[in-house]
């Protein structure tokens, strides 16, 4: 009894806790969800967000996402679409749900469901084989 | 009703459940770029009226600590929900890392102790951390440096404060959004597993 007590006190401070949200993006998308409230640079100076510049390498966007991906502290993962086309292999390859990858729309490239990898995974779903 | 009867029942009933979660998804995606562009609007318009250097990343703070955190936690049919939680003016996330607290003007001042237990002066020190606890909900540590909005000026101008509310619903939405989508991925995985229940069924 006691055990699942104390269980159910670290659970809920586990809870209490939070994960963050990460954001991949242009300059004014990471300017908004910063003023959101979502920015953290945690002990070791590392932000929770990069800032995508034309100077900036897919090699480095890569990185940062795959940092992104394995940092246990991160719930939600915020990317513009035309930045996540870059490193489509990466998002189509990560299947957990959390952290969960979203695909926001960018000052210059509205958002297109057909690029959205959740909803490209929905379109191979059902076949007229399947309906018999 | 035989097994396969059954299965195809089953089946109708979560294509019908992953029909309403696509539209629902589609529904709250269209919310969250229209207000998007809203934000980005307002920041453009607080650009405008700052000047174009004000408004940057140049500005943002050297420290950042969040004010928004998402929630998770595993539902019934095996997927995740978020949920958004605040810390307002960052002052939950102060104590939270267990950081400076802030100051509890109310321990200087008392020159006169109150009657009763509460007289104890010389109180423990869990007792007048609890009392500093009790002093974040008043309003004396409001506008704290934490906001990020301090990070472009003490007075800004309405469209960044307008640029704040919307990115803070979106960041509500996309917390839903999160939600719906482990959904699907998860009504996904059941209806491949009973299809391939059925055509098992099916090859007998």
């Amino acid at each position: 009894m006691a055990v699942g007590g104390a269980a159910a006190v670290r659970r809920r401070g586990m809870a209490g806790r939070g994960k963050l949200i990460a954001v991949v993006g242009d300059e004014d998308t990471c300017t908004g969800f910063l003023l959101g409230g979502v920015g953290e640079l945690n002990k070791h100076r590392r932000p929770n967000f990069l800032v995508v510049e034309k100077e900036t390498s897919v090699a480095e966007i890569e990185e940062t996402f795959k940092g992104f991906l394995s940092r246990d502290d991160i719930g939600i993962i915020l990317i513009n679409q035309y930045i996540a086309e870059m490193i489509r292999h990466v998002i189509d390859a990560h299947t957990l749900s959390i952290p969960a990858v979203l695909e926001i729309p960018s000052k210059e490239h509205p958002y297109d469901a057909a690029k959205d990898s959740i909803l490209r995974r929905a379109k191979g779903m059902f076949t007229t084989d399947d309906f018999r | 009703m035989g097994e396969g009867e059954g299965v195809c029942v089953q089946l109708e009933r979560l294509l019908l459940q992953y029909m309403d979660q696509m539209e629902n998804l589609n529904q709250k995606q269209q919310q969250l770029n229209s207000l998007i562009e809203q934000g980005w609007f307002s920041l453009s318009k607080s650009r405008y009226a700052m000047g174009i250097k004000w408004v940057s990343s140049l500005q943002y703070g050297s420290e950042m600590v969040p004010t928004v955190r998402v929630v998770t936690r595993r539902t019934a049919e095996d997927a995740h929900s978020f949920r958004v939680e605040r810390a307002e003016d960052g002052r939950g996330e102060e104590r939270a890392r267990g950081g400076e607290e802030p100051a509890a003007p109310e321990q200087v001042r008392r020159r006169k102790p109150a009657h009763g237990a509460e007289v104890d002066v010389g109180g423990s020190r869990g007792e007048v951390r609890e009392r500093s606890g009790e002093q974040t909900d008043s309003p004396v540590g409001r506008g704290s440096p934490r906001d990020p909005l301090k990070w472009f000026g003490i007075l800004v101008p309405q469209s960044l404060r307008l640029a704040q509310r919307d990115f803070k619903q979106v960041v509500d939405l996309a917390a839903e959004i999160a939600s719906l989508q482990s959904s699907v991925t998860c009504t996904q995985s059941q209806y491949r597993a009973l299809l391939h229940l059925k055509q098992q069924l099916r090859g007998r």
